[in-house]
């Protein structure tokens, strides 16, 4: 009968761990995309290591100016996808921009494909509207990818696109589209684990509680058996990478312009 | 026989944890499946508004081919004058007739821009660059929020017919109806062909 009940129990316990497992690993479903290694991810080898760290403090010093996150991204190959999906993927994938202010720019090079893309974020929608970001990828960087020089064509893109927030940004008042699935008792994602282990463990201690009698006190006195046998380590790694620079959750709705040469 | 008694309060605590985290699933994901639709619309919407300007813009240059331009002025009217029933995400019929006629404006608009290549002096407008390059950028979006929704409504519809939701489903949401999934438009994945005898670019 008691193994019976604690069999019982394990199975469930099982399912329910096996559920939440496979529930985040379709959630982590996303094609190989590059490491964010920084705020210029220059997949494509076409910058120089000067031209690359002038870029990122150029950026840096507008993100803590202004909390915009910019990042410039090469790659080598699009594998036969649109340059759109690759903006939304990274963008999304990477948290480019700040969560609910989704103030991220992703701004793609495809050298090999000769294709470039401006995407931005809901939040900058306003600022670098997509006729503007055509403007930039037609008039600023095109012109020189058509003469060949990536590096001038990516730097003066990056001046534009900062130019462009400059001159008109203001402090967003509130956070523009963000999806608002914030109605009614919900638990945040971060924390499911946790009550799910939380769960597990407390259900672990239950089933080992034993009592037995107290002569002394001529009552039961409940203790924890020592072992129960199988029970499960709990390693989770859900830490987002360091590294100095890392997303900060902003999300991207496909505003943008594409340009090619 | 003690033993038995907490296996049964083993059970109701894990059932209680199962509740707290899967009751308010098929609520949540209906919620954000309507937000993902709102999003869709209002991307439509901005489509919508962004026509008139540019047909304006197209009627200026001279002898613009006459049909393209009112294919897709009478397929923005038609998408203008759509009613949108309240079941139009679970209702099929509704459903169709919504995609048929955003599909007839998206169909009249790419028309209209691989017409509009014939033209340089029109390319050359920046009032047309800004609007050729806004309306790029508002088909984009429509995807995205297409594809948003798509994802959406696959998670809702699953936790209708998977296990736990199904449970909640019939005790507490017996109401709840699988949405309707958007379809890619086969006539969208192909690059409309207008014969001129002299290809542009």
């Amino acid at each position: 009968m008691v193994t019976a009940i604690q069999i019982l129990l394990r199975v469930t316990i099982s399912i329910l761990l096996l559920q939440y497992c496979l529930g985040s690993a379709a959630l982590a479903e996303t094609p190989n995309l590059p490491a964010l290694s920084g705020r210029v991810v220059d997949s494509a080898d076409i910058l120089s290591d000067s031209v690359e760290a002038a870029l990122s403090a150029k950026i840096e010093a507008h993100e803590k100016a202004t909390t915009d996150q910019i990042v410039v991204v090469t790659l080598p190959d699009l594998m036969g996808r649109p340059i759109e999906d690759w903006g939304l993927m990274l963008g999304r994938s990477w948290g480019i921009g700040q969560k609910g202010k989704d103030n991220g720019i992703v701004f793609l090079v495809a050298p090999n494909d000769r294709e470039v893309r401006i995407e931005v974020g809901y939040g900058l929608e306003g600022a670098l509207p997509d006729a503007t970001a055509n403007e930039i990828i037609q008039s600023d960087v095109i012109p020189h990818f058509k003469q060949g020089n990536m590096e001038a064509g990516v730097a003066a893109g990056l001046d534009a696109i900062l130019a462009a927030l400059g001159g008109t940004y203001e402090p967003p008042a509130k956070p523009n589209y963000a999806y608002d699935n914030t109605h009614g008792f919900t638990i945040p994602d971060a924390v499911v684990p946790f009550v799910f282990f939380g769960g597990a463990v407390a259900l672990g201690l239950l089933m080992s509680l034993r009592r037995r009698w107290d002569k002394k006190r001529k009552r039961y006195i409940w203790y924890v058996a020592r072992s129960t046998g199988g029970s499960s380590s709990g390693s989770s790694s859900f830490g987002s990478s360091g590294g100095g620079f890392s997303g900060g959750g902003g999300s991207f709705g496909g505003g943008g312009a594409s340009g090619k040469w | 026989m003690r033993f038995v008694g907490l296996g049964i309060l083993g059970l109701v605590v894990v059932l209680l944890i199962w509740g707290f985290t899967g009751i308010n699933k098929i609520p949540t994901h209906e919620e954000s499946a309507h937000a993902a639709w709102a999003q869709v619309l209002n991307q439509y919407q901005r489509r919508a508004e962004l026509v008139p300007n540019l047909v304006a813009t197209v009627k200026g240059a001279a002898d613009f081919e006459k049909s393209t331009l009112e294919a897709v002025v009478q397929a923005r009217a038609k998408v203008g004058s759509m009613q949108l029933p309240a079941d139009l995400l679970t209702n099929p019929e509704a459903m169709r007739a919504f995609e048929a006629n955003q599909g007839a404006l998206t169909s009249a608009l790419s028309r209209l821009m691989v017409v509009a290549e014939q033209y340089p002096n029109l390319k050359a407008t920046e009032g047309f660059q800004t609007l050729q390059a806004q309306l790029e950028g508002t088909e984009n979006r429509i995807a995205v929020a297409r594809k948003d929704y798509i994802d959406a409504v696959r998670v809702y519809n699953t936790e209708l017919k998977t296990f736990p939701g199904v449970v909640w489903k019939s005790l507490l949401y017996a109401d709840r109806e699988p949405m309707q999934q958007l379809q890619v438009d086969p006539a969208k994945q192909e690059v409309p062909t207008v014969d001129f005898g002299t290809s542009g670019n």
